[in-house]
């Protein structure tokens, strides 16, 4: 191996740390063509690392990466955004955390997927602008899109038929709607209002964030369609999105 | 580690290097030498590590107040005539008021939360020493509290939590500085950092 190939370059979007040895940090970061990778940061947590400031969760940054037998070792980081409005608004700040969870948890390891890397990035510049109440449904749509497990929202999934308006149910464990007439087994469909059908057509439809923020909902609406998505997301990754709770938690107390 | 591995080492040695070879970051080769060297010691000199090993389990408890880990409850910090009972500093670890108190320069008292708010990781804020802390300041009168969580996101989120919480009902409620640190280079400081620093600069 000659001694340019053992050194890399990528950008790439923290989406988390955790402490290891005496003063190091393994990171798993979101890359715009290595897919979701970890990578070791020695020194990281000491409080002069040039590192350190460089690589925090949610720092958009630039590498120089050096291939271990392990893990590859962060060599050089640059900070490209920090989100500094984000990290300074606890409301957004959970918002953010959960983002960056959820695309951890539904993405496999050394996937490359360039949209995924630009959704987030779409994302937390959206939530470092302004907090919109529509960006979650938003990400969450996106995301489910870009990893294939978008539902289906037009026709039953059992009987194939077009569905009528106000006749319908949503069917978590078959990711899609459910006409009257059909009776699955097993788990009971949820239901879901006109309303909320149409928002979730409307975001499937690849609109952009800016018409899909000139939406006007009522509360209900949106409460509905963070409690469908929410669900179907978890029966996806067959776990809870933890930071889901303290989202809840501090939207619920409008901090 | 299994005694398989050390057929030829005597039972009581072998059960040592496998506790040893239990604690963090002690390796196998790390964890034999320790146990040779334990078995040349002077045995009152074994005798002091054991029984100070002991009393750690017998002897310690939590400070009903401070959260701290201590001999004595109230702790030393929380009973001492001398210190400012009107400030409280908030920090993550036990650890964290050593560094304090290493300082010299701070005379208040101390709570500690015993970690910080990482949603991903499945810590929330019940998690945290928190309701100690409301307890403490029903109780005593609090003119100012210091949040000195560390500068990580876990960290700034656990301190916008509290703020959000007890701005309330305390008078003040200030955060550590943060800014560059001693000896480093400006060259390579984080724009966050630099940002902060210049926004807490001061007159000289």
């Amino acid at each position: 191996m000659t001694s340019t190939s053992r050194i890399y370059k990528t950008e790439a979007i923290v989406l988390k740390h955790f402490p290891y040895g005496e003063g190091d940090y393994i990171l798993t970061l979101y890359t715009p063509n290595l897919g979701k990778i970890r990578l070791i940061a020695k020194g990281a947590r000491k409080i002069r690392s040039k590192l350190g400031g460089h690589i925090e969760p949610l720092m958009h940054s630039a590498l120089l990466v050096r291939k271990g037998t392990n893990l590859d070792a962060i060599n050089q980081a640059e900070l490209l955004d920090g989100y500094r409005s984000i990290r300074e608004d606890l409301e957004r700040l959970s918002q953010a955390m959960y983002f960056c969870e959820l695309l951890d948890k539904i993405t496999p390891d050394e996937e490359p997927h360039h949209h995924l890397f630009k959704l987030l990035q779409e994302t937390l510049d959206i939530l470092s602008e302004n907090p919109q109440q529509m960006l979650i449904p938003y990400f969450q749509m996106k995301l489910l899109q870009e990893t294939g497990f978008m539902p289906e929202l037009y026709a039953c999934i059992e009987c194939n038929i077009n569905i009528q308006p106000n006749r319908h149910r949503f069917l978590v464990d078959r990711g899609g709607i459910i006409c009257e007439q059909c009776r699955p087994v097993g788990p009971v469909p949820l239901p879901i209002s006109l309303q909320a059908l149409k928002v979730l057509r409307f975001l499937q439809s690849g609109e952009s964030f800016i018409a899909v923020s000139k939406l006007h909902l009522r509360t209900k609406t949106i409460g509905e369609l963070d409690k469908l998505l929410t669900t179907f997301i978890n029966h996806i990754l067959d776990s809870d999105v933890q930071s889901y709770r303290f989202l809840n938690e501090v939207s619920c107390s409008r901090m | 580690m299994t005694n398989d591995y050390l057929p030829s080492v005597a039972q009581p040695l072998s059960k040592l290097i496998q506790e040893f070879h239990k604690l963090p970051g002690i390796g196998p080769k790390s964890a034999q030498k320790l146990a040779y060297h334990l078995v040349r010691m002077p045995k009152n000199r074994v005798e002091s590590l054991a029984s100070s090993i002991l009393s750690i389990k017998e002897d310690i408890v939590f400070c009903t107040e401070c959260q701290n880990i201590t001999q004595s409850d109230p702790c030393t910090i929380c009973t001492n005539p001398d210190r400012d009972r009107s400030i409280i500093c908030i920090v993550q670890e036990p650890l964290d008021v050593l560094s304090l108190e290493r300082t010299g320069v701070y005379n208040g008292l101390y709570h500690v939360l015993h970690g910080a708010i990482s949603p991903a990781n499945g810590i929330g804020p019940e998690d945290l020493s928190l309701p100690a802390l409301l307890d403490r300041l029903k109780r005593n009168e609090v003119a100012e509290l210091i949040l000195a969580t560390n500068p990580s996101l876990e960290g700034e989120s656990t301190a916008m939590y509290i703020h959000h919480l007890l701005s309330p009902i305390v008078a003040q409620i200030t955060r550590l500085a943060r800014g560059l640190p001693v000896g480093g280079e400006l060259e390579y400081a984080d724009e966050i950092t630099l940002g902060r620093a210049l926004d807490g600069r001061q007159t000289i």
